[in-house]
């Protein structure tokens, strides 16, 4: 008995080591399963991927396939084939990002073949298979003089790659390869004294042009390219202008096949054109300045294409190039909504059994693409969409009927909210939104004014809020509004003259000033950016969800250093935005908003951050009157920019809410969150060689000028990319020692007790947190990170991560919980044992097989629902979904099963009838015996 | 899945004690010649859908230099200088194992497994590159389809229908006189004799069959 | 007295940074103090005094400061009153001879309620080079007299801690534990396949064997059911 005992024991002890096993597999289990994992048949049923190529930089027909398309190369290092019938995109290369990637030279499509010259030094020539898109070769070119890349010329023609260098002082130095194989076939030297570091070229192939000379005496100059032997020709610029003409001058030459330069007189207002051959000749004839130019031949003959744009009109007309008669059947005028002062950057016109037609590739300068056919426009391409800098996500308003019902409700919570509100203007205000009820609801009958005509049916807000518009700003200043269920351009906006803050990247700032939720008043968006003349700042508003203007463009006649949405709203629901200039000085944008912003400005804080000096300083409100807000210096720190530059500011979400203040451990006792609003991460990198690979994290507070936290890394580098949410803050860098990715992450605690239970100040804090930190080795390479956000934070957080490969990873924050017990005897809940490597799960990558290149930035947002969050990628492709982080617990899932639970029902419904007829049966037998 | 684990750890461990290899922990940027990277990428089985040279290339470290596929799938990364990197294949429907290309400062190319976690661990793998799938993309799951026999294993439903049956059955068992004596003797035997259960067991077992057709007579015998 | 500021400056200053040192250069680093008590925009600096940090990787620090006037204490007590900010610029020179200037700010009130107890912390980058001096005090807030016109004032010097690095050594011993741990179990586990699982086994068959004694018809249909 005794052995068996014993065994009986230890098999006890196993069985105890077992259920720790089967804890931690149902942990694992439950975290995979809580990562959103798609069904097949789910696929594009909440998601929408669309593809761009970017801001067209060269662009050719291809007439020489079976199947006509057209190739373009763009300023986001792409090269793509169009269908040109429709636009789309038959193929697309991405090559490197950044400078690496940057397509040089794009030629030989006339020829059947495709090359292409990209990237720095040494440049990189691929041929490309125009059908398909593979790769057909590919190599380097030796460059001997590496800083003198961006002077060299690139001439593609008949299957020879012609590097084209101008030497200064001296001679062009032509070096010829074969563009496949990349055999040097012949360096010449073709003499040009005058060359100099000022002299404006342009290549008009054969010929290299060059101005030489001051604005009063200008000389064209005429270098043949392939003779050696030939001497420079000169043209003064009296013989293309005649007497009178005045200067600067500008060079251009003229797109098309032809070797044809434009010069340009009197401060760009008129321009004429010289063919260059053997004998230059100039056509006597002035062009307006603001014209684009395009020569396209015709049946040997040279059609010069000139494009004008006033007024919404786009004008081409058509002449023939040396005798100036005009063509009519070829000129066209078009108006389009997508055409914005084109340019023509590629033009066909074949001659067919009806006669000519040409097809033109509008480029415009909001960075669409249009296909111009006589004078119908075939297709347009948003390009600018490829570049896009600022998002928001706003709910659509309510369809009319809710609107009635919600508008009472939305007023009494926001009485609640402010309690000053006293019994009579509550009911004035009530008496007055139901007769501005009652008149829009008559003006509607009437209809007087009619419904605004790109109002939508269908763009009303839905049961669970999922239904949004997607508001966004582009660098090319133009304006999108994407609603979220297919992804259809609702409306579009230019902001002509505008520009990024080019202290801080190019951004464009956008805030919601009012939500949708306010009937009557329509939602407000502002748009911050600069001035592209001047630099000062402008302010934009528009109704995010019509896509019009409210106020329109206001300059406002100062540089912004910082802005704010302000929290509290004015009477109408509408929040005021404090713009800080660079005199420190502080503006309320609208001005109406001066005295609510006025009353909250002794706990009002503004703080700046300089990238070039390293300062960083904070400014209080606290001396503000009610008609004039006053700003004074409350802390300043210097990092220094000799040891580090400053790369990242990142401030928490404003609309974060952290719905749970501590963390249960083991024991039961709980460890309080370290919750500061005003807590932002500052990550620098350091300079100078003894700092450099080296990263700085900087937490600070920004009310008090308080450091609470700082961490550094030795030999590691970016790309960098930060995320900093409720209590904790991720980010990534790469480990130069290691040679990995790496994720670390910082958790901030208070401690066993809270300092402060109603609300946290960063005044009365002066205990320093608990900092619990941990890395973790990351399998693949990152180009973008963004926490998920919910609308009470009840749910628990992802990380959205962008991954180089395409893929866009759903993250558990847990995965990167810094708690994560090394020891696995210490257990606490929801908490799993440490492993150094993040495994990627592949159904945790969100994006399937919709791979999404060169990611931006990821915007999150909540939507009606707790469970779910709105996920939009944008970079080279947007991808817009949902995800779920703790499944969605709010709602029935999709695949219910309602027959089941029917026939179980009817089942019990049924079974419990015949029982009960049995029962009866039985007791009557009974009552028989 | 961990003994898997395991098994390729002693491997790294034998291939790792027999190396001679010390890597260069940070080459050092003397030579500023550039090296091209060669390899070929392989289509997940031979009927490979058309075009997945198009949706396929090939990553160094990262993005910072790119290779893309010839129509037989073999291709280059130009520009490399000497350096560590990590070649990774982007294809959205298969998985490829990236590997790690060393070129030292000489020239000399070095082609090895990925170990993130053990990074001076070297198992070479040959050189100019062959990647092959590992494995296609899962991306979803499977939807869970609704069977009879699910429905009726469940551990729920099991619950519910055996104390129906034990309720139903056994009040209509203690009636009959013969089985409350037989199960009176079974109570004895179990209660006392408890070593020779594997006895009763085999006969049990041995008997199974018998007794089932038994059961199945009384069944209908009492209906 | 003023000795033992100084001695608690230095206690407070040396325990703080025993910890995960991370810098490669020690210097010294002088600050020199001024405050505003002015209830304007615009500070009025006085000279309040200085600190000398004679190594910042120890962090040892004498503080040398003359006491508050009464003017300034009633300054201090308006600014308090109408809840303004007591505000100190720094002066930093480094070893290297660097001069960099800082600014800083608490709630007057709680250096009051405190009685002029306040903490000066210095914080230093990688290369030693101080990035911000900040003040705090303990509060709490209050508008009254302080009990003295003498300063007790801390200096904390603190510097960035070393990043975390994946813990790849633990789990490579793990690993290594586990298989191990499988090789010893594997040896050992080769017992029959009833020895290995008779505890799911008998109750099962304790079962299957009640309900068939107890009535054959429910014993194959239990066991039916088991089985499958």
């Amino acid at each position: 008995m005794a052995p068996f005992v014993r065994s009986f024991r230890g098999n006890i002890h196993r069985f105890l080591i077992d259920v720790q096993i089967l804890q931690y597999l149902i942990i694992l289990v439950g975290l995979f399963n809580l990562s959103l994992c798609l069904y097949e048949d789910q696929v594009g049923k909440f998601d929408w991927k669309q593809n761009y190529v970017g801001k067209i930089k060269f662009a050719s027909f291809d007439t020489v396939s079976a199947a006509k398309k057209i190739i373009v190369a763009t300023e986001e290092n792409v090269i793509a084939a169009l269908n040109l019938k429709s636009g789309q995109i038959l193929w697309r290369r991405v090559l490197e990002k950044g400078y690496g990637g940057q397509i040089r030279a794009l030629g030989g499509v006339t020829d059947g073949d495709l090359v292409s010259v990209s990237g720095g030094v040494p440049a990189i020539v691929r041929a490309w298979d125009l059908a398909t898109g593979h790769i057909l070769h590919e190599w380097p070119i030796a460059e001997q003089n590496h800083d003198r890349i961006k002077d060299v010329k690139w001439h593609i023609k008949d299957g020879t790659l012609h590097h084209i260098l101008p030497i200064y002082n001296s001679a062009v130095e032509v070096t010829s390869y074969d563009s496949k194989t990349g055999d040097k076939l012949k360096t010449r030297r073709v003499s040009a004294p005058f060359i100099t570091q000022e002299t404006e070229c342009v290549l008009a192939a054969p010929y290299l042009a060059c101005l030489k000379g001051d604005s009063s005496l200008a000389v064209l100059l005429l270098v043949h390219l392939f003779d050696t032997h030939s001497q420079p020709q000169s043209v003064t610029i009296n013989t293309i202008f005649g007497a009178g003409a005045q200067g600067p001058y500008h060079l251009e030459s003229i797109l098309g096949e032809e070797p044809i330069i434009s010069i340009s007189a009197d401060n760009n207002q008129r321009k004429r054109i010289l063919l260059v051959g053997e004998v230059p000749v100039p056509i006597q004839r002035d062009i307006v300045g603001d014209a684009a130019l395009y020569v396209v031949s015709i049946d040997n003959e040279k059609i010069l294409l000139e494009t004008t744009y006033k007024n919404g009109v786009t004008e081409i007309v058509a002449s023939e190039l040396l005798t100036s008669k005009p063509m009519p059947n070829i000129s066209t005028s078009v108006t389009h909504n997508s055409l914005l002062s084109p340019t023509i950057i590629a033009s066909v016109c074949p001659r067919q059994t009806k006669g000519v037609t040409c097809r033109h590739l509008l480029a415009s300068e909001d960075h669409s693409v249009a296909l111009l056919q006589h004078n119908k426009l075939i297709w347009a391409r948003e390009e600018a969409l490829a570049n896009i800098v600022a998002v928001e996500i706003i709910e659509l308003p309510m369809s009319d009927r809710d609107q009635e019902i919600e508008t009472e409700f939305d007023q009494k919570e926001s009485i609640d909210v402010d309690s000053s509100w006293d019994v009579l203007s509550m009911m004035f205000r009530r008496i007055g939104s139901q007769l501005k009820q009652a008149k829009t609801f008559l003006q509607s009958i009437l209809s007087l004014t009619p419904q605004q005509s790109n109002q939508r049916m269908d763009l009303v807000r839905d049961k669970f809020g999922l239904h949004k518009m997607i508001v966004l700003v582009t660098s090319a200043g133009k304006l999108y509004g994407i609603e979220t269920r297919k992804g259809e351009i609702i409306w579009q906006l230019r902001v002509r003259g505008i520009r990024g803050f080019s202290k801080r990247s190019d951004a464009i700032i956008l805030y919601v000033q009012r939500g949708s939720r306010h009937f009557p008043y329509p939602p407000q968006c502002v748009l911050l950016a600069e001035d592209k003349q001047t630099g000062e700042g402008i302010v934009y508003t528009f109704n995010p969800i019509t896509g019009q203007p409210l106020d329109g463009l206001v300059k406002l006649g100062y540089r912004i250093k910082q802005s704010m949405l302000l929290h509290v709203t004015t009477d109408d629901f509408l929040r005021g935005i404090l713009i800080f200039d660079i005199r420190d000085k502080v503006h309320v944008y609208p001005k109406g908003a001066t005295a609510i912003a006025a009353s909250i400005a002794k706990n009002t804080y503004i703080f700046t951050a300089d990238q070039t000096t390293g300062i960083l300083s904070g400014y209080s409100l606290s001396y503000s009157t009610s008609q004039e807000l006053i700003s004074h210096k409350v802390w300043e720190l210097l990092l220094s920019p000799k040891n580090q530059r400053i790369t990242h500011v990142v401030s928490k979400n404003p609309i974060e809410r952290v719905h749970s203040q501590g963390r249960v451990l083991s024991d039961r006792s709980v460890l309080y969150k370290y919750i500061n609003p005003n807590l932002v991460t500052i990550v620098t990198e350091g300079v100078g060689h003894t700092h450099k690979n080296t990263l700085n994290l900087y937490l600070l507070d920004v009310v008090s000028g308080a450091m609470i936290f700082s961490i550094m890394h030795k030999r590691v580098r970016g790309p960098v990319h930060v995320v900093h949410s409720e209590n904790w803050i991720v980010y990534s860098y790469f480990n130069e020692k290691s040679r990995r990715t790496e994720i670390a992450s910082l958790e901030l605690y208070e401690g066993k007790i809270q300092s402060n239970t109603t609300v946290f100040s960063s005044l009365t804090t002066t205990k320093l947190p608990i900092v619990e930190r941990q890395a973790f080795i990351f399998p693949a390479a990152i180009e973008s990170m963004r926490e998920t956000i919910t609308e009470k934070g009840i749910t628990s957080k992802h990380i959205i991560v962008a991954l180089a490969n395409g893929g866009i990873l759903e993250l558990p924050w847990m995965m990167v919980d810094p708690r994560r017990p090394i020891n696995p005897e210490v257990r606490e809940e929801g908490v799993i044992p440490y492993m150094p490597e993040i495994p990627i799960h592949m159904d945790a990558i969100i994006n399937y097989n919709q791979s999404v290149f060169r990611v931006s930035g990821i915007h999150t947002s909540p939507s009606g629902l707790e469970s779910t969050c709105l996920v939009f990628v944008h970079g080279l492709d947007l991808f817009y979904t949902r995800v779920a982080p703790s499944k969605t617990f709010d709602v029935l899932k999709e695949d219910f099963d309602y027959y089941l639970i029917v026939i179980v029902l009817a089942a019990l419904l049924i079974s419990s009838y015949i029982t009960k007829k049995l029962a009866s049966q039985k007791a009557q037998k009974q009552a028989w015996k | 899945m961990i003994m898997y684990k395991s098994a390729i750890f002693l491997f790294f461990i034998i291939v790792s004690t027999s190396n001679k290899y010390v890597i260069a922990e940070n080459d050092e940027d003397t030579s500023t010649d550039l090296y091209v990277i060669e390899g070929k990428v392989f289509p997940w089985e031979n009927g490979a859908s058309n075009g997945w040279q198009l949706m396929t290339h090939v990553m160094a470290n990262g993005g910072e230099h790119y290779g893309f596929l010839r129509e037989d799938g073999t291709f280059i990364i130009s520009n490399v200088p000497s350096g560590s990197y990590i070649i990774e294949v982007v294809n959205p429907n298969c998985v490829y194992e990236p590997v790690r290309v060393e070129i030292n400062s000489k020239g000399k190319f070095r082609a090895r497994k990925v170990n993130l976690i053990q990074t001076s661990q070297v198992i070479q793998v040959p050189y100019p590159l062959k990647m092959r799938p590992l494995t296609p993309f899962r991306y979803f799951q499977v939807r869970e389809q609704w069977r009879v026999t699910d429905f009726l294993f469940n551990p729920m439903v099991l619950m519910m229908i055996l104390p129906l049956l034990l309720i139903m059955i056994i009040p209509k068992i203690m009636n009959d006189p013969e089985t409350r004596k037989e199960m009176e003797q079974l109570n004895n035997f179990t209660n006392y004799n408890m070593p020779e259960m594997s006895e009763v067991i085999t006969s049990f077992l041995s008997g199974g069959e018998k007794q089932k057709s038994k059961a199945v007579k009384a069944a209908k015998k009492r209906q | 007295m003023y000795t033992i500021y100084i001695f608690i400056s230095l206690l407070v200053s040396v325990s703080s940074s025993a910890r995960g040192s991370e810098l490669d250069y020690d210097g010294w680093l002088q600050l020199r103090l001024w405050h505003a008590f002015n209830d304007e925009s615009e500070p009025i600096f006085v000279e309040r005094g200085n600190v000398t940090v004679s190594s910042v990787r120890s962090g040892a620090s004498v503080v040398g400061q003359n006491g508050l006037l009464q003017p300034h204490i009633n300054q201090l007590k308006t600014l308090a009153k109408h809840d303004g900010k007591y505000r100190l610029k720094a002066v930093a020179r480094t070893s290297l001879g660097n001069e960099i200037t800082f600014l800083t700010s608490l709630p007057a009130c709680y250096l009051l309620g405190s009685d002029l107890e306040d903490v000066i912390t210095i914080w230093l980058d990688s290369a030693a080079e101080p990035i911000v001096v900040s003040i705090s005090s303990p509060g709490p807030c209050s508008t009254e007299n302080p009990f003295t016109n003498m300063w007790t004032t801390n200096v904390v010097v603190k510097y960035p801690d070393g990043g975390p690095v994946p813990d790849t050594a633990t789990y490579i011993q793990k690993l290594e534990r586990e298989r191990e741990a499988r090789e010893r179990g594997e040896a050992k586990d080769n017992r029959s396949f009833l020895a290995r699982y008779w505890m799911y086994i008998v109750p099962a068959l304790i079962f299957v064997v009640l309900s068939s004694a107890t009535n054959p018809e429910a014993g194959g249909a239990g066991g039916s059911s088991q089985r499958q």
